[in-house]
């Protein structure tokens, strides 16, 4: 009887606090404790990929916890940092979201005496450390349409005499333009300051031929599995994903735009030497491909190509192909604003 | 203790302290965020009328969402009609199956559009079978299928409010009419939909009001050109972190969704039929 905790008003008052507590720390997950890291990706497998291959072997190394949360949002990022209750640490970003997130003020200049920036196939940005690239590019499904009977490139993709069928595109402006600029002509590795004025003159012809414009990433492969789209702009590693569910869909690794994936630390972060830290193991070229034979991403640095699987290199988007484009944030955070309205304009008209 | 009228302001204090919180206070905050906070400049509205861009979508939006408003109360009035003649527990579990849309998510219902109206959909599928391979039928990626997957989304909101209307209504009064001679034309031409008007109202206003606000459906289901205000909105909150803008526009689709809603809260049901009830 001795050992029951006895009531009394210092335990009831203790016992409340922490009940009235319970919601924050439902909330609030940094509240765990103050040496902790709230990392935010994209979940799913990226998710498991990435704890597996960078945040576990941090988490040993250096005893911080990590905590993986769902949904990096530049929104939410940006509300966070305006009412001085920062709750993420480290965050995945794609692309132009970097520069889009930076100008606003909300991510920490990255300390790159702790991260190595050496032996980069994408140069990594001041507020952001790519890891990998993903890629971009036709889809379609192999039982409608066998070998030689669709596009493996852009000038293809825009031929619709040779390759008949309905198009599938992005509504954003972002990787039209660059395929647009391709399909006329432009070398891939010369794509940018970009051409608007030829890019939307190319975009005028296959207007026609586009059945949907694409707002929501899962379209572009239910349209092509539902019969609604022969030959679709989409990404990779959706189209893995899709096959493993049994969908007859297939990816030209061809003429892709990559795109890379970066890490970045939030403006205000209470831990900012461990999220440094953290980062840094993004940048390790053994992580790297351990992540990307995983996902079939392309790693960053140049040591990480040469350990990945044959299987993973044959399912990947060749960054120094002469045909592969990637794109360039910085051209983007200086024009997107003004080339999207002009773009939604044209899709209006 | 008797309870006056003015002891009745304390029942809905609760309510208004909520409402000035969790409302009020946002909408003010959009207010002044829309005029660059302490900048106090008009620059972001001024962007809105500078270009054909947002004025096109303005107006498409006001289009798309007058047009499954009248889709939806012509829809809708027959099964509240319906409803209002059937026994209270057949009636309850008819209402159950009006609700159900509910309870799928509106991606969910899209997607599910997209099987049934698509070029191998169900409906063309049928159709081909019906009238051979002549008769298919574009359904998908354009106006139509926006406004059919925005009534289907509405339906439910107007059946409640003009059911609620016809269910008022004095029976006695049809039994008076159908005594004097009144055939079940012109009694329900010159008793029910007059005295169910309000409810009418009520039921294209709110899914006036809701239409407006969607974004989801017409993204999925429209062509280039059915962009709506809210992906706008969308966009600038998410993608160019422009909240200025985002704000601004946001002011806008209120002023124009307060301006319909004062509208029609101001017609009165004789002045639609040309006549005083």
């Amino acid at each position: 009887m001795t050992n029951s905790p006895r009531i009394t008003r210092r335990n009831v008052l203790k016992q409340s606090a922490s009940l009235l507590a319970a919601p924050a720390l439902l909330t609030a997950t940094r509240a765990v404790a103050a040496d902790s890291l709230v990392y935010v990706s994209y979940g799913g497998a990226t998710e498991d990929a990435e704890v597996a291959s960078f945040i576990k072997p941090f988490q040993t190394d250096s005893g911080v916890n990590v905590v993986a949360a769902n949904g990096p949002d530049v929104a939410k990022l940006k509300a966070q940092v305006m009412t001085g209750n920062v709750e993420w640490d480290v965050i995945d970003l794609i692309g132009s979201q970097v520069t889009a997130a930076d100008r606003v003020g909300v991510l920490e200049k990255l300390d790159y005496s702790v991260i190595d920036p050496s032996d980069m196939a994408v140069k990594p940005e001041p507020a952001g450390y790519p890891f990998y690239v993903y890629g971009g590019g036709i889809a379609y499904d192999p039982a409608r349409h066998p070998d030689g009977m669709h596009p493996t490139d852009w000038v293809q993709f825009w031929d619709v005499k040779t390759f008949p069928g309905r198009r599938g595109l992005r509504s954003r402006p972002d990787e039209n333009l660059e395929m647009a600029l391709m399909a006329d002509g432009v070398p891939a590795k010369h794509l940018y300051p970009l051409d608007v004025d030829r890019a939307f003159r190319s975009l005028d012809r296959i207007k026609p031929y586009v059945a949907k414009w694409i707002a929501e990433t899962p379209q572009t492969i239910s349209l092509v599995q539902s019969n609604e789209i022969d030959f679709v702009f989409t990404y990779s590693g959706r189209v893995q994903a899709a096959r493993k569910q049994g969908v007859s869909i297939a990816y030209v690794y061809d003429a892709n735009i990559v795109t890379p994936a970066y890490t970045c630390v939030a403006k205000g972060t209470r831990n900012k030497a461990a999220a440094m830290k953290l980062t840094s193991y993004f940048a390790h070229p053994e992580r790297q491909a351990v992540f990307c034979n995983t996902l079939g991403y392309s790693p960053t640095k140049r040591a990480a190509l040469k350990l990945l699987t044959p299987d993973t290199l044959a399912q990947q988007p060749k960054l120094d192909d002469p045909k592969t484009a990637v794109t360039d944030i910085n051209w983007w955070a200086d024009n997107f604003i003004e080339v999207n309205k002009r773009f939604k304009e044209w899709l209006l008209t | 203790m008797r309870l006056g009228a003015r002891d009745g302001a304390v029942f809905v204090i609760p309510a208004t302290i909520f409402m000035a919180a969790a409302f009020v206070a946002p909408l003010l905050m959009v207010i002044v965020t829309s005029v660059g906070g302490t900048d106090l400049t008009l620059a972001h509205y001024k962007e809105l009328v500078s270009r054909p861009l947002y004025i096109t979508v303005l107006w498409n939006t006001l289009q798309i969402s007058a047009l499954s408003t009248i889709a939806t109360i012509l829809l809708a009035y027959p099964i509240a009609y319906h409803l209002a003649r059937q026994p209270p527990r057949r009636r309850a579990f008819l209402l159950i199956l009006v609700l159900l849309p509910f309870w799928t998510s509106i991606l969910v219902k899209s997607f599910a559009f997209t099987v049934l109206l698509g070029r191998d959909g169900t409906l063309n599928t049928a159709l081909i079978w019906l009238f051979g391979p002549g008769a298919r039928l574009p359904m998908l990626f354009n106006r139509p299928a926006v406004l059919i997957g925005m009534t289907h989304y509405l339906i439910p909101f107007a059946v409640f409010s003009i059911l609620a209307s016809l269910l008022a209504q004095n029976p006695e009064l049809r039994r008076a009419a159908e005594i004097m001679g009144a055939g079940r034309l012109r009694i329900f031409l010159t008793i029910t939909l007059p005295l169910s008007l309000p409810g009418v109202l009520a039921g294209a206003l709110l899914s006036m009001i809701l239409s407006m606000g969607m974004f989801v459906t017409p993204a999925l289901l429209g062509g280039r050109t059915d962009l709506m205000i809210s992906n706008l909105i969308d966009f600038h909150v998410r993608e160019t972190l422009d909240w200025n803008a985002a704000a601004a526009l946001a002011v806008c689709l209120m002023v124009v969704t307060g301006l319909f809603a004062a509208l029609l809260s101001r017609v009165r049901p004789g002045q639609l039929l040309g006549h005083e009830p």
